[in-house]
Order: structure tokens, then C-alpha cells, then sequence
């Protein structure tokens, strides 16, 4: 196990650049989630920091060891694929102990470190078999056993779980889970689906165009968004967003909307001027039907339904405030038809705010 | 409704036995001169003519025999098999490397080496034949097997590559990339992962290059004097007269000179088909 610390990390495709500059440590034991759009540069840092990949600029750090351009075989990281990268004519026993077979340990030690590995992902019943004859979270496993086997300082994982059904893929997820938690290795993991990085890791890293937006920890990244980016990448369904004025009070106008109070806190920042421009979020959840008979007041608002979608364990009801489009989860089958008036309530403690121009975070 | 079943049948049936017709056709076109040549070895020198075309009223199994004395098949089947074998030791390994080289490396001039695989392969050797016997010649590799084999093995460089490129280009880069990551030089990805998994891909050259190697008589001809050097395409000229040719004899030595490279076909058929057939879909 080792740290994992990238300096000034950049990647340069023929003049264009698509990794610019990360600096990042991930710490001993960690797992770290690496998540973003498609093209946002997250594969390829980390197929720079497995070697696959020539580092324009910058250093790769792993333990107390520079290996920014050590051969992928010196670095000592293990990887596992989106497509599991099995060799298809060797069998699971020996795609398990290849790593272990290329640096020349004993024969005895290999077999007993493969059965061990086997053992852990359930995989003994199968070590006699070729990848073609297994499934697909089994080629999965396979890929795993072969990345831990070697006891690597960090393990690598590029979108493993992508390959897999909606069904197989929480399942392969919660393994994974227990996986880093009784090995402790430093984990890398890359992936474009959002709940695999908040279910997995300690820190998410949200990464946009080659650059991090944010890292913190899961909770840290839903809750208090850095940018208006990572407010709506993650989470489901995505954060409202509503441009806006600051008003009198302070309070905040919705474009063509009603107006809505500060939280304290945020009335509280400087600049928060009556005239600025700021674009408001708030999450889904947040807005809720309206408890019949609460009286109008802050926060309550009156919006004609435009779609509803029932996925049983929530409602999700679009309306519009002003001119922004507002998503409310509901509960359970509740009752909104398209065309109805409804009553929200909207938690105003929960609004974000953002600046117009930089997308930070107010 | 049992009108409309039976003519839906009838409409799926039709082109399935349009298709068999087809492929009866095309497989009795491709197995006729063969069949043909084996019945005709077993004939005698007059039933040739009189019988062109029907079996053997009595089968001469003698004129095998006759046909290799007569020939010194024996010798040129060893020189046969020298320069086969001998073109596919070098042509088998450079190309596998080339073609490794030019899928998964990234360096200067990848595109100019594989455009002039393309050039190698549309220029016909007859516009080079002059050349390469001078070349040949000032080399002092005249009326040698050596000579042979360096130029079929130069030949079939051009398409083996391009085939192998084909090939290697079809097997998803993660698995040398997962190779290298477990321990693996670029080499040893190369002969331990990426070779094997190429094996369809080689038993197609093999069989490319193998049987134009076998069959190549322009150019043995040009090259090769000596009688005990002469390969069985040079050989065979011997049972064809001014006057007279012994179609017997001959189609004998023809079904005996045959013989090994069907066997390497049918050795090889199943990879073979795949070599042929890899890399037309994404796997």
C-alpha cells in the first residue's frame, strides 16, 4: 500500500490539451473516486498514472517512488478493465497468477496465493476454466483476482463495472465495497456513473475538460457543491437550477418568479448586493408538496404541473417557476395530474447559490 | 391461414435452397480439376484419351510409383519442402512482429511503413523479376535454395503484414495493455499474450504463403540449374514433352505434389477461416 500523489499532471494530444495540470494525493488505503462526463480526461489520468499513457508534463508519485515514466510493470499498480482484459487462452488459474508467474515466484507460492484469491472472490469452482465459458460479473472477478493477487500498492479500476446489467452491477459494486474494505488498498476508480463513486468512495473527485471541479467527500460533493458543474452532475435527478436576482432583504427573485428568502448564512456573505446576478439551486427533494392548509409565506409557491413521472418508490413533478424548469420528488404515488395547479414548499435552507459568470459557489 | 403458413414456409425454404444450389455449384467448380487430375493419375496412357472424362476402367496405381522414379520427385520434394519451410521460418516471425509493431507502437513513420505494406502488395512481381535475378545473381545466390526462399519470403512480407495488421488490430488493446501492467516487457506481451491469440491469423499466412511458395514456378525456373536443386512445380516440366506429354504421369506426380499442401489446409482449416474472418467485427 502507498500513497498516490499527482503533481501538475497534463496530457497534450498533438497540440491540444486534455488534462491540465492535476494536482491530487490520494492517501494510504484510500478509495478515491474519479467521475465526470465522457472526454472530461479522467480515463486518461489514470491510464497515465498505470504507465499506459506518456506524461506530457508533470510527475506521477507512488509510495515514496517518482514513476512518471517507469515502464506500467515497474510502478507496481494492478488494473482492471472495463472490458476485464482476461487472456482468452489461458485459464482463470493462470490469468489469476500471470502477474505473479512474470516475476518469477515459486510455482507452490503461486498456486497457493491463486487458490487464496479464488477463495475470496469465489472463484475455486472455476479456475479450470477459460473466460469464454464464464459470465459476465465472473470474468469480472477474475479481473479482480488477478489485480489483487500481486498485493499491488494501488489498484486501478477503470469503469469495471460498466459491462454489467443494472442488477449484476449493484451487486458486483457492494462486492467491490467489501473488497477495499478488508485488503485497504489505495484505490483509483474511474467511472462516469455517479452512484458508484458516492457508494464507493471516501473522496470524489469530479472532474470537467481535463481539469478537477472538486474533491471531497461524497456527502461534502452533494451537499455543498463547488460549482454549479458538480451541483448538477451529481445526483438524480439533477439539481434545479433557476437564474436570479438578489433583492431587498437580502432575498432572491427568480426570473419572472416569485421571490424567495436567504438562509442566514448566505444573506450573510458579502456581495450579496440587491441587483447581482446569481444563478439558484436547489435539489429535487427539496421541493415538496405543500402540507394542505399551511398558509402562504415564504417559501410556498403555487406552479401548474407540466409532466409527471411515477417510479413507485417517488414522483417526480415538473413545473415551472418562471421561466425555470423545477423537478419536486414527491412521495409515493402522489397525487399530481399534468395540468393541475399544485402547492410547493420549497426548503430555502437547501438553496445554493452560484455565481452567473464563474459557476462558483457562493 | 394454413394457406398463408405454408407459403410462408415456402418463401423462407426458397432462398435457403437458391443459396445450397449456389454453393453446389461453386464447390463443384473448385473440387472438379481436383477430382479430375486424381482420376486421371489412375489411368493408362491411352484410356487418357479415349476416357477423358469418366473413372477408370482399371485403375493404374503403378503410375505413382512410375511418376516419382521417373520425376526424382523425392529429391525435389525435399527441395520443395526446404524452400516452404524455409520462407514461412523467416516470413512467420518478421511479419508477426512488423504487424505488431505497427498496430500497438507509436512511432514516427507508422503510417508511411504501413502505406508501403500497401505499395508491396499492388506492385506484381513480374515488373520486379529482372531485378531481383540481377540482384540475385550478384549476391552469387544462382541455381541456390537459398535464393528461393529470400525472395518468396521478400514476396509474401507485403500481404503477411497487412494480414497480420488486420488480425492484431482485432484484438482489443487492453489485453496487451493488461500484460504490460502485469509484469510484462513490450516483448514478452508480444510472445506470451498477443502471439497466441494471433494463432488464426498465423495459420492463414501459413497457408498463403505455404502454398504460394510450393506452387512458385517463374521464378525457380529463372534461379534454379541444377536438377538436384529443382523444386516439384520445376520438376514437373519433365513429364510434358515437345511431342508427346504423359497426362498419367504427370496428373500422378500433380496429385502427389497436392497431397501436402491439402494437408496443411485441412491441418490448419478451422484457424485458417478465422484468420480470414478476424477483425471484420468488432469483437
Amino acid at each position: 500500500m502507498a500513497t498516490l500523489a499527482l503533481s501538475n499532471l497534463t496530457k497534450a494530444w498533438s497540440g491540444k490539451t486534455t488534462v491540465h495540470g492535476i494536482d491530487l494525493e490520494i492517501p494510504d488505503g484510500a478509495f478515491v473516486a474519479l467521475v465526470g462526463p465522457s472526454g472530461c480526461g479522467k480515463s486518461t489520468t489514470l491510464r497515465m498514472i498505470a504507465g499506459l499513457e506518456e506524461v506530457t508534463a508533470g510527475e506521477i508519485r507512488i509510495g515514496d517512488r517518482v514513476v512518471t515514466h517507469d515502464e506500467p510493470r515497474d510502478r507496481g499498480v494492478s488494473m482492471v478493465f472495463q472490458n476485464y482484459a482476461l487472456f482468452p487462452h489461458m485459464t482463470v488459474r493462470d490469468n489469476i497468477g500471470f502477474g505473479l508467474k512474470m516475476r518469477g515466484v515459486a510455482k507452490d507460492e503461486i498456486r497457493r496465493k491463486v487458490e487464496a484469491a479464488a477463495e475470496t472472490l469465489e472463484l475455486t469452482a472455476l479456475l479450470d476454466r477459460r473466460p469464454n465459458a464464464l459470465s459476465g460479473g465472473q470474468r469480472q472477478r477474475v479481473a479482480m483476482g488477478r489485480a489483487i493477487v500481486r498485493e499491488p500498492k494501488a489498484f486501478l479500476f477503470d469503469e469495471p463495472l460498466s459491462n454489467l446489467d443494472a442488477q449484476l452491477r449493484g451487486q458486483m459494486r457492494a462486492e467491490l465495497k467489501k473488497l477495499h474494505q478488508s485488503i485497504g488498498t489505495t484505490t483509483l476508480y474511474v467511472t462516469h456513473d455517479q452512484v458508484e463513486a458516492m457508494t464507493l468512495a471516501d473522496t470524489v473527485v469530479v472532474m470537467r475538460d481535463g481539469r478537477i471541479e472538486q474533491a471531497a467527500p461524497p456527502a461534502e460533493i452533494y451537499r455543498n457543491p463547488a460549482t454549479k458543474f458538480v451541483a448538477g452532475f451529481v445526483g438524480t435527478p439533477r439539481m434545479n437550477f433557476s437564474e436570479a436576482e438578489i433583492v431587498d432583504g437580502p432575498a432572491l427573485r427568480l426570473d419572472r418568479g416569485p421571490v424567495l428568502p436567504l438562509p442566514p448564512a448566505l444573506a450573510a456573505r458579502p456581495g450579496m448586493t440587491p441587483g447581482r446576478r446569481v444563478t439558484m439551486g436547489l435539489r429535487p427533494e427539496h421541493v415538496g408538496a405543500a402540507v394542505p392548509g399551511t398558509p402562504d409565506g415564504p417559501g410556498i409557491v403555487e406552479a401548474r404541473v407540466e409532466l409527471v413521472e411515477t417510479l413507485g418508490a417517488e414522483t417526480l413533478v415538473h413545473v415551472r417557476l418562471g421561466t425555470a424548469p423545477i423537478c419536486a420528488k414527491l412521495g409515493p404515488f402522489a397525487a399530481a395530474k399534468e395540468g393541475e395547479t399544485v402547492r410547493l414548499e420549497l426548503e430555502t435552507s437547501e438553496i445554493r447559490l452560484f455565481d452567473t459568470e464563474t459557476e462558483r459557489a457562493l | 391461414m394454413s394457406t398463408m403458413v405454408t407459403e410462408g414456409r415456402r418463401s423462407s425454404i426458397a432462398p435457403r435452397v437458391a443459396s445450397y444450389l449456389l454453393m453446389a455449384i461453386m464447390a463443384v467448380l473448385a473440387l472438379y480439376p481436383l477430382v479430375w487430375m486424381a482420376l486421371g493419375s489412375l489411368k493408362s496412357g491411352g484410356e487418357f484419351y479415349t476416357n477423358i472424362w469418366g473413372l477408370p476402367a482399371d485403375p493404374q496405381w503403378r503410375n505413382f510409383p512410375d511418376a516419382w522414379v521417373r520425376g526424382g520427385l523425392g529429391i525435389k520434394f525435399l527441395n520443395s519442402a526446404i524452400v516452404t519451410f524455409g520462407t514461412l521460418a523467416i516470413t512467420l516471425p518478421v511479419t508477426s512482429i512488423a504487424a505488431y509493431a505497427i498496430t500497438s507502437m507509436d512511432f514516427r513513420g507508422r503510417s508511411l511503413a504501413y502505406g508501403a505494406l500497401l505499395l508491396g502488395i499492388m506492385i506484381p512481381f513480374g515488373v520486379t523479376a529482372i531485378p531481383v535475378f540481377s540482384v540475385i545473381a550478384q549476391l552469387g545466390l544462382l541455381n541456390t535454395r537459398l535464393a528461393l526462399v529470400l525472395v518468396y519470403s521478400a514476396q509474401a512480407v507485403a500481404f503477411s503484414t497487412f494480414l497480420m495488421c488486420a488480425f492484431f488490430q482485432s484484438l482489443p488493446a487492453e489485453i496487451e495493455e493488461a500484460a504490460r501492467l502485469e509484469g510484462c516487457t513490450r516483448f514478452s506481451a508480444f510472445w506470451r499474450v498477443m502471439l497466441p491469440l494471433a494463432r488464426p491469423g498465423l495459420a492463414a499466412q501459413a497457408v498463403f504463403v505455404g502454398t504460394t511458395a510450393w506452387n512458385e514456378y517463374f521464378l525457380a525456373s529463372l534461379i534454379i540449374r541444377d536438377p538436384a536443386r529443382e523444386t516439384i512445380p520445376v520438376g514437373l516440366v519433365s513429364f510434358t514433352g515437345r511431342y508427346a506429354t504423359d497426362y498419367p504421369a504427370l496428373f500422378a506426380a500433380l496429385t502427389m505434389a497436392t497431397l501436402p499442401l491439402l494437408a496443411l489446409y485441412l491441418l490448419a482449416q478451422k484457424q485458417f477461416v478465422a484468420g480470414l474472418t478476424g477483425g471484420a467485427v468488432k469483437g
